[in-house]
């Protein structure tokens, strides 16, 4: 396991094939948060302005005993824990796509140290064609181990040992190495 | 100011002492360069968050928030907000990447993305440029906070504040201003904090006085002013006053009756109104007409009169209180005061505001150096989260300064002087020793804000100046640090002693709005876009820059027109921001020839996880890496090729 996670980051730094959707993949994964993050962040705030200034009787109503309009408290108070909630939101978004990425590098089942919340379930097309193409890549790899000798081979067996028990495991949700039997279909099979 | 100035002067002797104690502190632990610049980026998230709170909650927040909710309510509540979700922007799409560049400042990223050294000269000028505009006001506010308070002239504010903070950076670099940036965060959150509470204990106690709605403050009770500038001001009801003094050039005494134009009255006949009125629009050229005592003066279109410095003002209870618009002291350029903003196209002021904070906040220079200082990609991001939670925190309390400072202060409005409000409230709400205290208290707060702003932008400016500018001349990159170091303070504290005064939010939002413009586009592209080229981030640099700075200079130079053009000059971020995203992604798209060779490597170094190039740094073991060799993976390339 950790062969393999050295090699998957000197792929990433070499810039290899693999390293190169290595990275797009995370890319695309935090790239998809953030901008999920950004449009709520810009709806929830850009709509208040708006509101304000064309609903007159919102902005004109008085809070009781506070002796301020709604747009005080509104503007003044609730937009800050509001805020910090953003926050901590995408800290733990991109925290988790960077550990499910590390797992992927090391081979370890995506999210295995995680309980398995309904929510999380992610699984786009693109997301499974990558899985497709890093498990064919992964699979080349494993033959050219297997030319190369013995170490490799261990280390190969080794591997697909973990990834078997991963597909049992967690049936949909490691987005790599999509179970153990290798082989299964081509890459263009299941693509639409 | 009625209060005695000992206390106050005494909390900013204070507050100057400990900082510089604290400053060194860390003198014994700064030895290496390193340590100067960034820390040697061993600071941990809480300490790092507190220093950026302290670093970031300059003059304008400290006093400009209140100052202009007090004078133009709920609508620059956005002010504060844009500050603080600034920061949500900058975790979401700049924190992490950022620190794993393993950049020192922002023409390192430049360079260290764009491999450009051009790119990095341009950038260099961009954050010195912005660093020096920062300063300016801070070095300003000081001044006229400790002239407000102490009747100190104005430019020893200044020069305290940029002795202490060349003293500071000069000993201790990043790692003391670190130290003395998170002390200051939390100086500055009680002496906001602690006094509200007693303000609203008060307030309760007087049976809790409605803040007069949004639109035209009234005052609760009278009010009586000796104006000590000249003001011209504005009404938008007809408003009577008695006034002892001289108004538009002309003595009077007794009741004075102002009346914006097209109002109608029944003060007096047809004719006397338009006398009067060209008695006030004569009051700018040759004609010269008495305003007397008891007449109506109607404003013409340009709706204002001219109050002389002197007067003596009494607004009797449920007065609407004529606004000022500029102070004309000093003979020369009036200054703005902070509710002066003009409220014609409010809706896109307001969303051209939240461009301009949301998306500036990441390239102010100070901000981002502070980056550099985390242990790691992920931590730059908790930092960044921790900050909103302290930011949030702090700006809570403006806001109910200028609440009260509505029931309290209005007179304030009169006279311009709104961002004096949070310094001014506790004295006039709590007298004698108490209200002394707090108002010691917020003025030691106030002075940790210019000084906190101001080091961490001397040391950003001193960083990039040492770097880029001086690194020939001087021996060892310490020297160059501290030749910087003064460089930097020197020139925006020159600017305050010799400049006309400009207003310091002006002059902050154009900051910010030359930030959004220039650093948002490069750092975003940058971070998350493999095509962006040298020749396109220039041009994108070069005309955002160029168009923001222009508008807010012609702006600040009063060259504007009325109206929508105006707006869209005193307010340039909505449009210069995506002009700036346009250029930078269409030059881009048409010279890939300038796209930086090895761009995937760069990249993975911003994205990539910390703990992965751990693992690579472990020993080789004895799984080859891939090769192009096989005829696999050339396969899958092609499919990776067509399916991106």
């Amino acid at each position: 396991m950790r062969a393999t996670r050295g090699a998957a980051s000197r792929d990433l730094d070499e810039q290899t094939v693999l390293g190169d959707i290595y990275l797009r993949g995370l890319l695309r994964d935090q790239r998809r948060l953030a901008i999920g993050v950004l449009v709520a962040l810009g709806v929830g705030l850009g709509l208040l302005p708006a509101l304000f200034a064309f609903v007159p009787d919102l902005a004109g109503t008085h809070v009781p005993r506070l002796g301020v309009g709604l747009p005080w408290l509104v503007l003044g108070v609730v937009v800050y824990p509001a805020l910090v909630l953003v926050a901590r939101a995408y800290v733990r978004g991109a925290e988790r796509t960077e550990s499910d990425f590390i797992d992927l590098l090391s081979g370890r089942p995506v999210g295995g140290d995680r309980p398995p919340p309904l929510a999380r379930v992610r699984r786009s097309p693109r997301r499974r064609r990558t899985a497709r193409l890093l498990r064919l890549l992964r699979e080349a790899r494993a033959g050219q181990e297997g030319r190369a000798g013995e170490e490799g081979h261990t280390s190969q067996e080794e591997h697909t040992g973990q990834e078997e028990h991963v597909g049992e495991e967690v049936p949909g949700r490691n987005k790599v190495p999509g179970g153990g039997e290798a082989g299964g279909g081509a890459a263009g099979g299941g693509r639409p | 100011m009625t209060a005695p100035a000992w206390p106050a002067a005494l909390a900013v002797a204070m507050v100057c002492v400990a900082t510089l104690a604290v400053g060194a502190l860390g003198l014994r632990l700064s030895r290496t360069t390193s340590d100067f610049y960034v820390a040697s980026r061993v600071v941990s998230p809480r300490w790092n968050a507190s220093a950026i709170g302290g670093e970031y909650l300059s003059a304008a927040s400290f006093l400009g928030v209140a100052g202009l909710v007090l004078a133009a309510g709920a609508d620059m509540l956005w002010y504060p907000i844009g500050y603080t979700a600034g920061y949500v922007v900058l975790l979401v799409l700049v924190a992490a990447p950022l620190r794993r560049s393993g950049a020192f400042t922002l023409p390192d990223f430049a360079e260290i993305r764009m491999g450009s050294a051009r790119l990095r000269r341009v950038a260099s000028v961009l954050v010195v440029g912005i660093g020096w505009l920062y300063l300016l006001p801070q070095f300003q506010g000081a001044g006229l906070a400790l002239r407000a308070a102490t009747g100190a002239p104005a430019w020893l504010g200044a020069v305290i504040v940029a002795g202490v903070v060349v003293l500071n950076v000069l000993a201790g670099g990043m790692r003391s201003i670190t130290i003395v940036q998170a002390f200051q965060y939390w100086l500055k959150l009680t002496a906001i904090a602690v006094p509200v509470f007693f303000l609203l204990a008060v307030w309760w106690r007087d049976g809790a006085p409605a803040a007069p709605a949004d639109g035209h403050p009234v005052t609760v009770r009278p009010v009586t002013v000796r104006l000590v500038d000249t003001v011209r001001v504005r009404v938008d009801t007809p408003t009577t006053f008695t006034m002892y003094g001289v108004l538009n050039g002309h003595p009077v005494a007794g009741p004075v009756r102002l009346a914006p134009d097209g109002v109608r009255d029944g003060s007096g006949p047809a004719g006397t109104s338009a006398e009067a009125d060209a008695t006030v629009r004569a009051s700018g050229g040759a004609g010269r007409l008495p305003a007397q005592a008891g007449e109506t003066v109607r404003l013409g279109t340009a709706g204002t009169a001219v109050l002389s410095a002197g007067s003596t003002v009494t607004l009797p209870a449920g007065t609407p209180v004529p606004r000022a618009e500029a102070i004309l002291s000093r003979g020369g350029t009036g200054a703005v005061p902070a509710g002066a903003a003009r409220r014609d196209h409010a809706l896109y002021r307001t969303y051209s505001l939240l461009v301009a904070l949301l998306l500036g906040t990441m390239g102010l220079p100070h901000v981002i150096v502070r980056f550099y200082t985390n242990p790691d990609g992920g931590g730059a991001r908790r930092t960044a989260a921790a900050v909103i939670g302290l930011l949030g925190a702090f700006y809570l309390f403006p806001p109910v300064y200028a609440a009260l400072g509505r029931v309290y202060a209005p007179d304030l409005l009169l006279t311009g002087r709104t961002d004096t409000v949070v310094l001014a409230l506790p004295a006039r709400v709590l007298p004698g020793a108490a209200g002394e205290a707090l108002a010691a208290l917020v003025m030691g707060g106030a002075f940790a804000a210019f000084l906190s702003t101001s080091s961490g932008l001397t040391v950003s400016v001193a960083g990039v100046l040492s770097q880029d500018l001086l690194r020939r001349r001087t021996r060892t990159g310490v020297a160059g640090f501290r030749a910087g170091a003064v460089l930097a303070v020197a020139v925006p504290a020159a600017g305050t002693l010799l400049a006309t005064r400009v207003g310091l939010a002006d002059t902050v939002g154009l900051a910010f709005a030359v930030a959004a413009s220039t650093f948002c586009p490069l750092l975003v592209l940058g971070i998350w876009w493999r095509r962006l080229s040298v020749a396109g981030a220039l041009c994108g640099l070069g005309i955002g820059g160029l168009t923001a700075t222009s508008a807010a200079m012609v702006t600040m130079l009063g060259w504007a027109p009325a109206g929508l053009a105006g707006a869209l000059l005193a307010q340039p971020a909505a449009w210069t921001v995506p002009l700036s995203f346009a250029v930078m992604l269409l030059v881009s798209l048409r010279t890939p020839a300038t796209v930086p060779a090895g761009v995937g490597r760069v990249l993975t170094r911003l994205h990539v996880p910390e703990a992965v190039r751990a693992a690579r740094a472990a020993p080789p073991d004895s799984t080859p890496a891939f090769g192009l060799s096989s005829p696999a993976v050339q396969h899958d390339q092609s499919d990776a090729a067509r399916h991106p």
